[in-house]
């Protein structure tokens, strides 16, 4: 069963466009996350996936039904979105949950226990009689999550929900979600930026990246640590890397395939601090741009049109060096 | 100054001593402000609910007339009310001229515009959340519009007191509408500019602490709304 099927999708916000799906089809009773750094368009994609805003082109279809303007407000009631900062309404945490029941018109008298059940199924028995704007970050998103966990959606759609969460919130919303989608069969589809929690929740990926919708892993995402003998530098399984700025903490580095350009040999006067040698093993042409993946000991990628690759002369199994800004570098 | 500690010991006797034209006057006034405020309130919150909450062709218009609107001059709005419900007036026949009622229906003129906007300005200035909260939890345009009204109530509590201290301090539409006829339709405004033409200097002054401790008290209770809410 799929949820969404989404062809030549065109998302767009304020008339500008953000990004295009080309086909994905998202399954039923399945968690899928939509993986991409900030700004790459997938809040707007689950805008459109949760019926709050209209696509500025393609086609939508919901369990099968294609979604049109007719249809839409009718679907939307079947799929609840999940804001990284969610709103709750200045009431009691019983009024939050069971907010969406009375606006569906669910008898007063039948609200009170499957708030309670939302509430049980976030951990948070007993707070429904507390202030909603005396709650903790961590428990004001695990209220807005029973708050759509109540209405028994179809779909859940996660806007980076845990982002600014502490380790203890994360895993019980992440815990919740798994259960529900487990037990109830339900499908959700998850944005983050965070490649650890695509694996914990056990998540098919799609990245966001280049305005695009693609299937797999985002590309040129390196896990590792700062190098503390080296100020600035970066290293991961087979790669030292130099990042700008390079915060202390940071596990992951993030360089976008565009940034990277490629040559043959290495450049003899750049003011770019990471050249790294490797072979071609991979070149995939797309409209006039080439997709090139060098292996540097891990995988890099670099986009570079049809007539640079055809002039540097490259070829899969030859060597190329890879060479970025440390401050094309993004560290978190 | 002695004149002025004079006045002020003898308005004190005339409320203290329930003066019975002083207070008659203090009721008419309280009576005509609540039902003009309450009526204005009961068309403006709505309406501002659907000008702030909805997107339209001409909306700025709208803005633009409203704003126009709040600073219209009593004596204008006076005199257009009493151009129509005149004896000569389209509306003569209802007899509203010189009573109570043509009072509300200045008053209610003069507030409508204030209660409007500022419940506009109230619900403008939530939380943009709050509706996409609304709309993705299944809520239709009045459920989310009664929502988005609760979040801002504060904002249109103020906007009611405000309706209220303009139509209960004006005196255009008041003098000119309901003529200042003793024990019917005089106010505490028209009898202050009344008496004080008159001399009578101490009669004014009461009512006008009267006038100042409603203004006091209305937005008392207007925050200590806010500081139980907090």
């Amino acid at each position: 069963m799929t949820a969404y099927r989404l062809e030549r999708l065109a998302v767009g916000h304020g008339g500008r466009p953000v990004c295009r799906v080309d086909r994905l089809e998202i399954p039923a009773g399945r968690i899928t996350a939509l993986v991409g750094a900030n700004g790459a368009g997938k809040t707007t994609l689950l805008e459109v996936l949760a019926f709050l805003r209209p696509p500025q082109g393609g086609t939508v279809r919901f369990f099968g039904e294609p979604v049109d303007a007719a249809s839409r407000d009718r679907c939307r009631l079947e799929a609840g979105l999940l804001l990284q900062r969610p709103y709750l309404f200045d009431r009691t945490v019983a009024d939050n949950v069971g907010w969406g029941l009375a606006a569906r018109g669910v008898p007063r008298r039948d609200r009170a226990g499957r708030v309670a059940r939302a509430l049980a199924a976030v951990g948070l028995e007993g707070f429904g009689g507390r202030r909603a704007a005396r709650l903790s970050g961590g428990e004001a998103q695990r209220v807005a999550l029973a708050r759509l966990l109540v209405l028994s959606p179809r779909v859940l759609l996660l806007d980076e929900p845990t982002n600014h969460l502490d380790a203890a919130s994360r895993d019980r919303i992440e815990a919740a979600v798994a259960r529900w989608v487990r037990d109830e069969g339900g499908t959700a589809v998850w944005a983050t930026h965070d490649p650890h929690q695509v694996r914990r929740v056990g998540a098919t990926v799609w990245r966001v990246e280049d305005g695009r919708v693609r299937p797999g892993e985002p590309d040129n995402v390196f896990r590792g640590e700062p190098d503390p003998a080296r100020p600035g530098a970066f290293v991961t399984g087979g790669l030292r890397l130099f990042v700008h700025p390079l915060p202390a903490g940071a596990r992951c580095v993030e360089i976008s395939p565009r940034e990277v350009v490629l040559a043959r040999e290495d450049p003899p006067s750049s003011s770019a601090r990471n050249r790294l040698r490797g072979t071609v093993v991979r070149a995939e042409v797309s409209g006039d741009e080439v997709w090139v993946t060098l292996d540097c000991g891990e995988p890099v990628v670099a986009v570079v049109t049809r007539p640079s690759w055809e002039r540097l002369g490259l070829t899969v199994g030859g060597p190329a060096v890879a060479v970025f800004k440390a401050t094309a570098a993004r560290a978190y | 100054m002695d004149y002025l500690l004079r006045s002020a010991a003898a308005a004190w006797g005339l409320l203290a001593g329930f003066d019975p034209e002083v207070w008659t006057v203090v009721w008419t006034s309280v009576r005509v402000s609540v039902t003009s405020a309450a009526l204005a309130s009961a068309v403006g919150i709505p309406l501002g609910a659907a000008i702030g909450l909805g997107r339209f062709p001409g909306r700025r218009g709208v803005l633009l007339v409203l704003n126009t609107l709040m600073a219209l001059p009593t004596v204008v709005v006076g005199l257009l009310l009493y151009g129509l419900i005149g004896r000569q007036g389209p509306l003569g026949t209802w007899g509203l001229l010189f009573t109570p009622a043509g009072i509300v229906l200045g008053e209610f003129v003069l507030a409508l515009p204030i209660v409007t906007n500022l419940v506009v300005a109230a619900v403008e200035g939530l939380d943009p959340r709050v509706w996409t909260t609304c709309r993705s939890l299944g809520g239709g345009p009045v459920a989310s519009a009664r929502a988005a009204l609760w979040e801002a109530r504060f904002g249109v509590l103020a906007a009611v007191v405000a309706g209220f201290g303009r139509v209960l301090g004006e005196v255009g539409v008041a003098m000119m509408l309901g003529g200042n006829i003793r024990g019917f339709t005089r106010t505490m405004t028209t009898a202050i500019a009344l008496e004080t033409s008159k001399g009578e200097f101490e009669l004014g002054l009461a009512l006008g602490s009267v006038l100042l401790a409603a203004a006091f008290g209305v937005n008392a209770v207007l925050l200590f709304a806010r500081g139980r809410a907090r």
